[in-house]
C-alpha cells in the first residue's frame, strides 16, 4: 500500500492547499496570540506560522499540477484497492477508538481492550492467547512504570478537561 | 596534559564502588533507553537522588554510564520494531528496520553498538585533545552564529530526500508548523494551543517520532496481514558483522564523530540532530545516496556514530565554566554541586584529576557498555520469535504507555496518535518522515535564533554578515545548496534509469 | 443459593464499614507523597525539592517522590498541581517564577496565588548583577550612565520576559528612572543559556539568582556588581547590596517551598509546617543547600501566604507598566 499514486498526490496536493488556506485565514489568527507592540512587524510571533503554511500551499499547488500533468501523460500507477482502504481505515479506527477510551476508563484497561481488538484484527485467532497477551501486557507495563519508574498513570476523567482545551472560547479570541 | 593530575584521577578511579557504580549506570541505562517512553534525562533524574548519599566519583561513574547507554540503547527498539526507544535513535530506525526485516536484523544491531562505541571513543578523545578550546568555541556561537550553522545544515538535508524535492519540502514544512505548537520563546504568547495549559510545553519530540515512524509500520503491516500469515524477520537475527564491514566506514565514524563533537560542544542542541545531520552527511557523500532508506549499513554506522559523539564534547563547557550543553547534563551538574564540586573555572583550576576522572570514567562507561550491548541483542533475538500479530498490536500498546510516561501528559499520547495518522498518510504517498523529524527539531532553533538576532541588531540583517563564524556557515550553506541541486539531479537520474 | 448472597452482601458490607470507619481515624500521610516540581530535572528549583524530599521523609513519616512538569514558565506543572485532589498527596514545589510571576505577567496561565495554599517557604535565593569580567563598567553607576547616554544600544539576556531575571533587570531601569526600552531585552531558553550569552559577549549585562554564577564570579569570568539581598552577603563581601546603592526597591530574590491547592485541611498544612520546620533544624538538609548556594530560611503558612500576595500585586502592577502583560 505504500506505493505512491497519482490519484494520491493530487488528494496530497489538494490537501495541502486547503490546509495552507484553513492555517492562514483561520488558525493563525484565532490561535496564535499577538502582543500588541509587535503586531504586524517582523517580530510577531504569527510570522513563521504565516510563512510555513503560506509555503505549505505554494508547495501544495506545484505537487498538484505536477500530478495532474502526471495523470494526463505516460502510464498512470494502478490505483489502491478498497480492501487496502478499508483495512487501513479498520486499524485507524481502532487506534482512534483506543485513544478515546484511555480517557473514559483508563490506559491499563483501554488498552486491554484495544489490545484485544488489535490482535483480532491482525487475524490472530487463538482465544485463550490474545486474552493473555490483552491482560498480561498492560498490566506488566502498568506496574513497571508505575512501581519501578515511579511514573503515573493517567485518571481517565480529570485528563478529559486538560486535552480537549479549558475554555474552548478561548479559541475564537481576535487578533490584537 | 597534565600527568600527575592524569595519575592522581586514575587513583581515584581504583575503587570497586566505581566499577559497580558504573556497571549500575550502564544496566539502568540499557533498560531506560530501550524502553520507548524512557529517556536518558528521566533516568538521570531518577538517580539522582540516590547519588546524594554515595561519594563524588561513583555518584558520576553511575549518572556517565546511564547517559552514554541511552545514547546507544534506543536503537535496539529502533531496529527490531522500528519505535525509537530514545529520540535519537530515529535516524537509526531509517535504514535498521530495514535492515532487519531484509534478515539482516544482527548486522545492524552490532553495527549500532560498534558505531556507537567508535563515535564515543573518538568524541572523548577529540575533547580531551581540544579541551581548553572548546568552551570559548562554543561560547561564541551567539544567535546569529548558531542561525548561520542551522542554515547550513538545513541545506544540507535539503534534497536528500529521495526523488522528489517538493514531498520532501512539503514534510518539512508540516514538521516547521506541527512545532510552532506552544509557547514563543521571544514573547510568551501561546501559538495554537488553543486553550490547552498541557499544550503550553509544546508536542515532545519522542511521541512525534513514534507517531511518524511506528504507527504508520503497524497500520501498513496490518494492511498486509490480511489474508495472509505476516512474514516479518527469518527466524533469527541473521548474520553478524563482519570485521571486514565494520574497518570498511572508518571515514563514516571520524566524519560522524566530528558533527557529533560539534553539536554536542553547542548547548541547547543535543543528540537527535547530531544523529540526523551524521546520517544525511554520509548520504550526501556516498556514491549511491539513493540507497539510504532501504537498508544501508552506512546509514545506521553514520547515525549511531553521530549520536554517541555528544556526551563526551558536551561536558566540556559544564566542567570548565560550569554551563551544561543540554539537561542531563544540567543534571549531572546538579549531582557535583551536591557533592560540593561545583564545575566552574575555580575547580577547573583548582582540582585539574577532577576532568581527568570525568573522561577517564566515561572511557570506562564505553568498555563497560559493550559487553552491555552484546547482551542487549542477546535479549532482541526473543522479539525475533513473536509472531507478527501478535507483535505489533503489543508495540502499539507500549508506544502509548511510554508516550503517557514522557511527562505525564495525555497531550503526548493525543499528539502521537494524531501525528500517527498524519505519518500514514504521508508515508503511503512517499513523503519522507525525516525533513518532518528535522524540521521539528530545527525548525524553532532557527526562528527563535533569527529572532533573537534581530532584537539584538534592532532589525538590521547586517548582524549576520558581522561575525567571521555566521559569514563562514553561510557561505558554506550556499555552496551545499548549490551541490543540492546537482545531487538531486544525480538521484533523480539513476531513479529515471531503473524505472526504464 | 439465598444464603450464601445474604453471606456475601453481609461481608461486603462489613468490610466497606471497617474501611470506610478506618479511613476516617487513618494518620496523614498513610501512603508517599508526590510533590510536582513545575520546572525540569537538573534545574535550581528541581534540586532544591529533592534535597528536601531526601530529608523530610524522616519527619514526615513516609517518602516523598518528585514529579517533574515542566513548560510554560511553571504554568503547566501549577496547572496539574491545582487540579489535584486537595488531600495532600500531591503538593507543588513553590518556586517565585512559576507561583508569582509567571500568572502576574500572564492571565492566559490560568491561576492567581488565591488559587494555592501555602505551606511553607523554605529558602531564598538572591540575585546579582554582573558583567563580564573584562566589561569597562565596575559600579551600577558606570552602567546606569552608560545606558543613560545611550539608549537602545545596550542588551540584556533573560530566560524570557515573565522571568525572574528579566523583571529584576526592570526593577532597576524603574527606580533608577530609565525607560525600560532603553535596554534590549533578549529572552533566551533558560538560564544557562541566558549566562552564556552573556559570557560570549552577546550581551552586556544580566541579573540572575546566585547559584547560576557564583563559580563563575570566584573563578573571574564574570563581575558583580550589585546584589539583592537586605544585606551583604558572605560569600561575596566587596558586593554592595542595591539597598545600600539607593535603590531598596530592587529587592527582588527568588524563594522556593512547598505550596498545595486550594481547600487543603489545616491539619495537613500544620503537619507539613511542622515537618518543614524540623528538617530545616538538621545539618543534612542545610548543608545540602547551602551546597546549592540557597539560605535557608522558614516562613510558615499565614507570613508565606502574605509575601505570596504581595509579591504577585507589584509584579502584576509592574507587567502592565511594562507592557508585558499577556491577556
Amino acid at each position: 500500500m505504500d506505493q505512491p499514486t497519482v490519484g494520491g498526490d493530487i488528494a496530497t496536493g489538494a490537501a495541502c492547499v486547503v490546509g495552507a488556506v484553513i492555517g492562514d485565514f483561520v488558525l493563525v489568527p484565532h490561535g496564535v496570540y499577538v502582543p500588541e507592540s509587535v503586531a504586524g512587524t517582523l517580530d510577531s510571533p504569527a510570522v513563521m506560522p504565516v510563512i510555513m503554511f503560506t509555503a505549505l500551499g505554494l508547495l501544495g499547488a506545484v505537487l498538484l499540477a505536477k500530478a495532474l500533468k502526471a495523470r494526463h501523460g505516460a502510464a498512470v500507477a494502478a490505483a489502491r484497492s478498497i480492501d487496502d482502504w478499508r483495512r487501513a481505515g479498520g486499524m485507524l479506527a481502532i487506534c482512534a477508538l483506543y485513544l478515546g477510551t484511555i480517557f473514559v476508563v483508563s490506559l491499563p484497561i483501554a488498552s486491554a481492550i484495544g489490545l484485544f481488538a488489535a490482535l483480532w484484527y491482525f487475524g490472530e485467532r487463538k482465544w485463550g492467547l490474545m486474552l493473555l497477551v490483552a491482560i498480561i501486557t498492560p498490566a506488566a507495563l502498568w506496574l513497571f512504570f508505575v512501581y519501578v519508574v515511579n511514573v503515573s498513570m493517567p485518571q481517565a476523567i480529570f485528563e478529559l478537561v486538560n486535552v480537549y482545551g479549558i475554555g474552548a472560547e478561548a479559541m475564537w479570541r481576535t487578533v490584537a | 596534559m597534565n600527568l600527575e593530575a592524569l595519575v592522581s584521577a586514575s587513583a581515584l578511579l581504583a575503587d570497586w564502588k566505581v566499577l559497580l557504580g558504573v556497571v549500575a549506570g550502564v544496566g539502568v541505562g540499557m533498560v531506560v533507553a530501550i524502553t520507548p517512553g524512557l529517556t536518558g534525562v528521566m533516568a538521570v533524574a531518577l538517580a539522582l537522588p540516590f547519588t546524594f548519599f554515595l561519594d563524588s566519583t561513583t555518584s558520576i561513574g553511575i549518572l556517565l554510564g546511564i547517559y552514554v547507554t541511552s545514547l546507544y540503547g534506543g536503537s535496539v527498539t529502533a531496529i527490531m520494531i522500528a519505535t525509537p526507544g530514545t529520540p535519537n535513535a530515529a535516524a537509526t530506525l531509517l535504514d535498521g528496520y530495514p535492515m532487519a526485516r531484509q534478515g539482516r536484523a544482527r548486522e545492524a544491531l552490532e553495527m549500532a553498538l560498534y558505531a556507537s562505541l567508535t563515535g564515543g571513543l573518538i568524541s572523548t578523545v577529540i575533547a580531551l585533545a581540544i579541551f581548553p578550546i572548546v568552551a570559548t568555541f562554543a561560547l561564541s556561537f551567539g544567535p546569529p552564529q548558531m542561525f548561520a550553522l542551522i542554515v547550513f545544515s538545513i541545506t544540507i538535508i535539503a534534497g536528500v530526500s529521495g526523488a522528489s524535492l517538493v514531498k520532501g519540502f512539503i514534510a518539512a514544512t508540516l514538521g516547521f508548523l506541527v512545532a510552532t505548537i506552544g509557547q514563543d520563546v521571544i514573547h510568551g504568547s501561546s501559538r495554537m494551543t488553543f486553550g490547552s495549559s498541557e499544550l503550553l510545553a509544546g508536542l515532545h519530540i519522542l511521541p512525534v517520532m513514534i507517531g511518524l515512524f511506528t504507527v504508520p509500520e503497524i497500520v501498513i503491516r496490518c494492511v498486509e496481514s490480511r489474508g495472509v500469515r505476516l512474514q516479518a524477520f527469518k527466524g533469527d537475527l541473521g548474520p553478524g558483522l563482519t570485521l571486514g564491514q565494520y574497518l570498511r566506514l572508518w571515514p563514516t565514524y571520524l566524519r560522524s564523530s566530528c558533527i557529533g563533537s560539534l553539536v554536542g560542544a553547542l548547548p541547547g542542541i543535543g543528540g537527535a540532530p547530531a544523529a540526523f545531520l551524521s546520517y544525511f552527511m554520509a548520504q550526501r557523500v556516498d556514491p549511491h545516496p539513493e540507497r539510504f532508506g532501504t537498508g544501508a549499513i552506512e546509514g545506521v554506522a553514520a547515525a549511531e556514530s553521530g549520536n554517541n559523539s555528544v556526551c563526551g564534547p558536551a561536558l566540556v563547557p559544564m566542567m570548565s565554566l560550569g554551563i551544561p550543553g543540554d539537561t542531563t547534563t544540567a543534571i549531572i551538574m546538579g549531582a557535583l554541586i551536591i557533592h560540593g564540586l561545583a564545575p566552574g573555572p575555580t575547580l577547573f583550576a583548582s582540582q585539574p584529576e577532577f576532568v581527568y576522572v570525568v573522561f577517564l570514567l566515561l572511557f570506562v562507561c564505553l568498555i563497560v557498555l559493550l559487553p552491555a550491548g552484546l547482551l542487549a541483542i542477546r535479549f532482541a533475538g526473543l522479539v525475533v520469535k513473536v509472531r507478527p500479530q501478535i507483535l505489533f498490536p503489543v508495540v502499539l500498546v507500549l508506544a502509548a504507555f511510554g508516550a503517557y510516561a514522557i511527562r505525564n501528559s495525555p497531550a503526548d499520547v493525543v499528539s502521537m496518535f494524531a501525528i500517527g495518522a498524519l505519518g500514514f498518510f504521508m508515508r503511503i504517498q512517499a513523503i519522507p518522515a525525516a525533513p518532518f523529524a528535522i524540521a521539528f527539531i530545527l525548525g524553532p532553533l532557527l526562528e527563535e535564533n533569527f529572532r533573537r538576532s534581530m532584537l539584538m541588531s534592532g532589525g538590521s540583517s547586517a548582524i549576520f554578515f558581522e561575525s567571521a563564524l555566521s559569514v563562514t556557515f553561510l557561505v558554506l550553506a550556499v555552496a551545499s545548496a548549490i551541490a543540492t541541486v546537482f545531487a538531486h539531479r544525480r538521484i533523480a537520474g539513476f531513479t529515471k534509469l531503473t524505472s526504464g | 443459593m439465598k444464603n450464601s448472597i445474604h453471606r456475601i452482601l453481609t461481608a461486603v458490607l462489613v468490610a466497606i464499614m471497617v474501611t470506610g470507619a478506618g479511613a476516617v481515624r487513618a494518620e496523614y500521610p498513610e501512603k508517599p507523597v508526590q510533590i510536582v516540581v513545575p520546572y525540569g530535572p537538573g534545574g535550581s528549583t528541581d534540586l532544591a525539592l529533592r534535597a528536601l524530599s531526601s530529608v523530610i521523609h524522616e519527619y514526615l513519616g513516609q517518602p516523598v517522590v518528585v514529579l517533574n512538569k515542566t513548560g510554560g514558565g511553571g504554568a503547566v506543572g501549577v496547572v496539574y498541581g491545582l487540579k489535584q485532589k486537595p488531600d495532600g498527596y500531591v503538593l507543588m514545589g513553590g518556586a517565585i517564577g512559576a507561583h508569582v510571576l509567571t500568572p502576574a505577567a500572564n492571565k492566559a496561565a490560568g491561576y492567581v496565588p488565591d488559587d494555592f495554599t501555602p505551606i511553607a517557604m523554605t529558602q531564598l535565593n538572591p540575585n546579582v548583577f554582573v558583567v563580564k569580567a573584562d566589561s569597562p563598567y565596575t559600579s551600577i553607576k558606570d552602567v546606569i550612565e552608560a545606558i543613560k547616554a545611550n539608549p537602545g544600544k545596550f542588551k540584556q539576556s533573560n530566560p524570557g520576559p515573565g522571568s525572574i531575571h528579566n523583571f529584576g533587570f526592570n526593577l532597576l531601569m524603574d527606580a533608577v528612572g530609565i525607560p525600560s526600552k532603553s535596554v534590549i531585552s533578549v529572552p533566551f531558553k533558560g538560564g544557562a543559556a541566558s549566562a552564556a550569552a552573556l559570557l560570549g559577549g552577546h550581551v552586556d549585562f544580566h541579573q540572575t539568582n546566585l547559584t547560576s554564577v557564583i563559580e563563575l564570579i570566584k573563578g573571574g569570568k564574570l563581575r558583580a556588581l550589585a546584589v539583592t539581598s537586605p544585606q551583604r552577603l558572605k560569600l561575596l563581601p566587596d558586593v554592595p547590596t542595591y539597598a545600600e546603592l539607593g535603590y531598596p526597591g530592587v529587592d527582588i530574590y527568588g524563594w522556593r517551598g512547598v505550596i498545595g491547592p486550594k481547600g487543603l485541611p489545616q491539619e495537613i498544612v500544620d503537619k507539613w509546617a511542622a515537618a518543614i520546620k524540623k528538617a530545616q533544624a538538621s545539618k543534612a538538609w542545610t548543608g545540602l543547600v547551602t551546597k546549592l548556594g540557597d539560605e535557608p530560611t522558614y516562613m510558615g503558612p499565614k507570613d508565606f501566604k502574605d509575601h505570596i500576595d504581595k509579591g504577585f500585586i507589584k509584579y502584576r502592577k509592574m507587567a502592565k507598566d511594562l507592557g508585558i502583560l499577556v491577556e
